[in-house]
């Protein structure tokens, strides 16, 4: 019996190993295929952003990461400039409110059709009928005629610099008329026809995007630039970080506080640049206590500022020197307190508030690190000279919501802010200029004397430039001496790539969020 | 028999408009509005009016549920706010992605679980028992996210044996075609006679796969074992002792059938919970499935997908438990006599 027994299980063991060795030769004819590493002129690029809108004319965020790839404005903002692109020169009218542009000759869109005075009529009143993204920057548009085939006017009923406005990256793409002709919810599936180097070749929600090179771009095409360019969405961040490191994308956005072991990798680098963003935590001007200046100025000397830049934005920022970013033309330069709690305390005491009533409420989206944790060694500073913080993190949409309505806002709101175009009215004229119904003006700021400032400068930007920079100074003075918020960094930007990749330097004009690869080569 | 089908898919039909209902309330109740999602990121508060207008959302909230109850009558589930196609397009391809995954787990825990449960059983307080035991406390108290992370680093990041994430090589997406016939990639890729597509795929599905897996599998086993430890203390086992009948005989022909009830139970349990649970392995693996197409939607109140998903998964939970719940018939002779 056990003789049997035995024989019994010793069959089913052998049955058993004979399985499972089918299984591993099985896995192993499997593991054999090689993993796919990087072609030679294919870009991958690991990506976590999400996109949304692919119609240039709607697109507000994210996309134009890409579409800056696929689409192109009449001029360029360069190192202060502003240089020709689609439009070859232009001139402006005394009052600035007439512009003429001579555009480009010898320049097709991706389905075929002539780039030319007409197409880019089309392409900008489409633009502004649909009313959607950035469209807002031709409000002021009463006309535009042809007078040649390269030759265009746009007319405007108040002065607008129309150059800087045309090299926006929001709301100033030029769209085929085929692509304008197939629509909105066309375009908002992942397709469309631009003049730039490259085509919009495939979008697959949470997968892929996929450009290909358009051979006959009007820029040229010379040896060693990218054929095509494979955009991957990969969510987690330690998923981008090994795929760097294994040489399987050639560029990915990394966790900043990543930067350093990424920098390390063999044959990747991490390189960083300015841009236009610059991140803040916006002072309630209506709500107690934060509607006492003396109180707003005593928190402002609260905030561990170099701790915060060094320890939780490790190097990913640089300290601000007023409310825009210094690499902005027209910003003021003042001097930002520092972390100093005697100060502070001092301030404080001055300012008669009572101590009881030393609490404020601090709402920010809290998946973001540099929101989240900089605040919360805020509530630990000001903690200790005996000022509350409670904290009310949470995800935009709901955050927004409620900070745009005084009784469920928060005394201190984070803010990270980035403009349309190449203009310090951007971050002035949406954050600080009164709003009878906040939108984004979370400060609730209203002071006739700065509007004033604003206004003026704003109407004198489009005869000269020059001249408005007195203005939006002296509308800056106004606003800073009201401590209307902890201006906590200029935000850079960075991106974890491949040695092998060149023209990575050039990729840093805070102009344009897009990566440019065109300039790229492999 | 017909009459109990009859019966169940009735009170199916109840619940799912159930669900729907609670589904929808929640959504028009959760303080981010929805139009948020179909505007940029500075919009013009003229642009919210008017989103708001497309969406409805100024209407009462009961007028808002009876036009959208009409047109999931009409068969219309709206499109989805964020990637603006219809819902019904992104769960039908999207479903395929995580059927495959977890069909495919589901195989691996019954074929491995099931096995060491009753190992585990019939070997009781020996060391190959203790073994799997402890193994089972890891990998239930394992969590899913850490087990995925793992897998990759040694697997990618170290051997490089196997690709890191999605279900195909972007380039072999792009370059090699294949007719999605059923939305499983195994089979699809087959179907077409890709071979080199079909190694690419499997070589894909193996990490995610292996993560599910051993997660669930743990939870199998140690049911397996415990219902198997009852099961052989009941009085009929020890008849066929006494009677000497032989050992195998007796766990894998008498104990392993009556154990086939609450084994079924809890695969059709598991098997639902899988469907959505794959969200962390779907986030980690950016496999494109339905689990993590719900959990961005719900964080972003996509409410057309989210109601269309919601009812999807609530459809496909029931359906399963419908489905074990006749099986029980097929097994079970004594339900049948009845």
């Amino acid at each position: 019996m056990r003789a049997k027994q035995e024989s019994v299980n010793m069959m089913c063991s052998r049955k058993l190993l004979r399985a499972v060795g089918l299984a591993a030769v099985i896995a192993g004819g499997v593991l054999a295929a090689e993993p796919v590493l990087s072609a030679e002129n294919t870009l991958i690029w690991a990506s976590r952003a999400s996109y949304k809108d692919w119609d240039p004319a709607a697109t507000y965020s994210e996309e134009t990461y890409v579409l800056g790839n696929v689409y192109e404005t009449l001029t360029l903002y360069e190192n202060g400039e502003v240089k020709p692109r689609l439009a070859t020169s232009w001139e402006k009218s005394d009052d600035g409110k007439t512009w003429t542009m001579q555009l480009r000759k010898g320049v097709k869109f991706h389905d075929g059709y002539e780039f030319n005075a007409e197409a880019v009529k089309k392409s900008v009143e489409w633009t502004k009928s649909e009313g959607r993204g950035a469209s807002y920057l031709w409000s002021g548009l009463t006309s535009i005629e042809t007078p040649s085939s390269h030759t265009i006017v746009f007319k405007f009923k108040s002065p607008i610099a129309l150059d800087l406005v045309a090299s926006g990256q929001y709301g100033s793409y030029i769209i085929s008329p085929g692509a304008i002709k197939k629509g909105h919810d066309w375009m908002q599936k992942g397709q469309g026809y631009g003049t730039g180097p490259y085509k919009l070749v495939k979008v697959e929600p949470g997968v892929q995007v996929i450009l290909e090179k358009f051979d006959d771009y009007w820029g040229g095409w010379e040896k060693g630039q990218i054929d095509r360019v494979i955009v991957k969405t990969v969510a987690e961040g330690a998923t981008r970080i090994l795929m760097i490191k294994s040489g399987e994308a050639d560029i990915a956005s990394v966790p900043s506080d990543q930067v350093k072991t990424v920098d390390a990798f063999d044959g990747v680098s991490v390189t960083q640049g300015t841009s236009w963003r610059n991140s803040m935590f916006l002072f309630n001007f209506k709500k107690y206590p934060t509607n006492n200046a003396k109180f707003r100025e005593a928190l402002t000397y609260l905030w561990d500022y170099s701790a915060v830049l060094n320890d939780i934005l490790h190097g990913i920022g640089t300290a601000p020197i007023g409310p825009l970013p210094k690499s902005m033309w027209g910003h003021g330069e003042y001097k930002m307190p520092a972390y100093d709690p005697k100060k502070a305390r001092k301030l404080l005491e001055e300012s008669g508030i009572p101590k009881k009533d030393w609490k404020v409420s601090a709402m920010y989206i809290g998946s973001v690190g540099a929101y989240a944790n900089s605040i919360e060694l805020f509530q630990a500073t000001a903690g200790e000279v005996g000022v509350q913080v409670e904290l009310f993190p949470g995800d935009w949409g709901t955050i927004w919501d409620k900070a745009k309505k005084l009784e469920t806002s928060a005394n201190i709101q984070s803010m990270t802010w980035w403009p349309a175009y190449a203009t310090p009215q951007d971050w002035l004229y949406a954050q600080w200029r009164t709003e009878k119904k906040a939108l984004f003006n979370l400060s609730f700021y209203s002071n006739p004397k700065f509007d004033k400032a604003l206004d003026e400068a704003i109407a004198i930007e489009g005869v000269d430039v020059k001249k408005s920079v007195e203005k939006y100074i002296e509308a800056q003075d106004i606003l800073m001496k009201n401590h209307p918020a902890i201006f906590f960094a200029d935000v850079d930007r960075y991106y974890a790539h491949s040695d092998k990749l060149k023209g990575m330097e050039k990729q840093f004009n805070p102009a344009y969020e897009t990566l440019f690869v065109y300039d790229l080569r492999k | 028999m017909i009459k109990y089908v009859v019966h169940r898919l009735i009170l199916m039909i109840g619940i799912l408009f159930g669900v729907l209902t609670i589904t929808f309330f929640l959504s028009r109740v959760l303080p981010s509005s929805p139009a948020n999602l179909i505007l940029g990121d500075r919009p013009t508060a003229e642009q919210i009016a008017m989103a708001e207008e497309e969406l409805g959302l100024n209407k009462p909230l009961l007028v808002q549920y009876a036009l959208y109850m009409g047109e999931i009558f009409r068969g219309n589930f709206g499109n989805s706010l964020r990637t603006h196609k219809p819902v019904l397009v992104e769960i039908h391809d999207r479903m395929g992605a995580t059927i495959e995954l977890t069909s495919l787990a589901i195989v691996i825990v019954v074929l491995v679980g099931i096995p060491l449960g009753v190992l585990s059983a019939v070997r009781q307080n020996s060391w190959i028992d203790n073994l799997v035991r402890a193994g089972i406390v890891g990998g239930v108290a394992m969590p899913a996210f850490i087990l995925a992370m793992v897998l990759q680093i040694i697997f990618y990041g170290r051997l490089n044996w196997l690709p890191i994430q999605g279900r195909l090589d972007s380039i072999m997406l792009l370059d090699v075609p294949f007719a999605q016939v059923t939305g499983f990639f195994l089979i699809d890729t087959l179907l077409a006679g890709e071979w080199g597509a079909f190694k690419n795929a499997v070589s894909h599905i193996i990490l995610p796969t292996l993560t599910l897996s051993i997660v669930t599998l743990a939870s199998v086993a140690r049911i397996t074992r415990n219902v198997m430890v009852e099961v052989l203390r009941e009085e009929f086992i020890h008849t066929f002792f006494a009677y000497g009948v032989r050992r195998r005989i007796i766990y894998y022909r008498y104990a392993l059938k009556a154990t086939l009830i609450p084994m079924l139970t809890v695969i059709g349990l598991t098997y639902g919970y899988l469907l959505g649970g794959t969200v962390v392995v779907e986030f980690v693996f950016d496999w494109p499935g339905l689990g993590g197409f719900l959990v961005f939607s719900i964080v972003q109140n996509d409410f057309p997908a989210v109601l269309g998903t919601t009812l999807f998964l609530a459809g496909a939970y029931l359906t399963i438990n419908l489905v074990v719940d006749l099986l029980y018939y097929v097994v079970d002779p004594r339900l049948r006599k009845q």
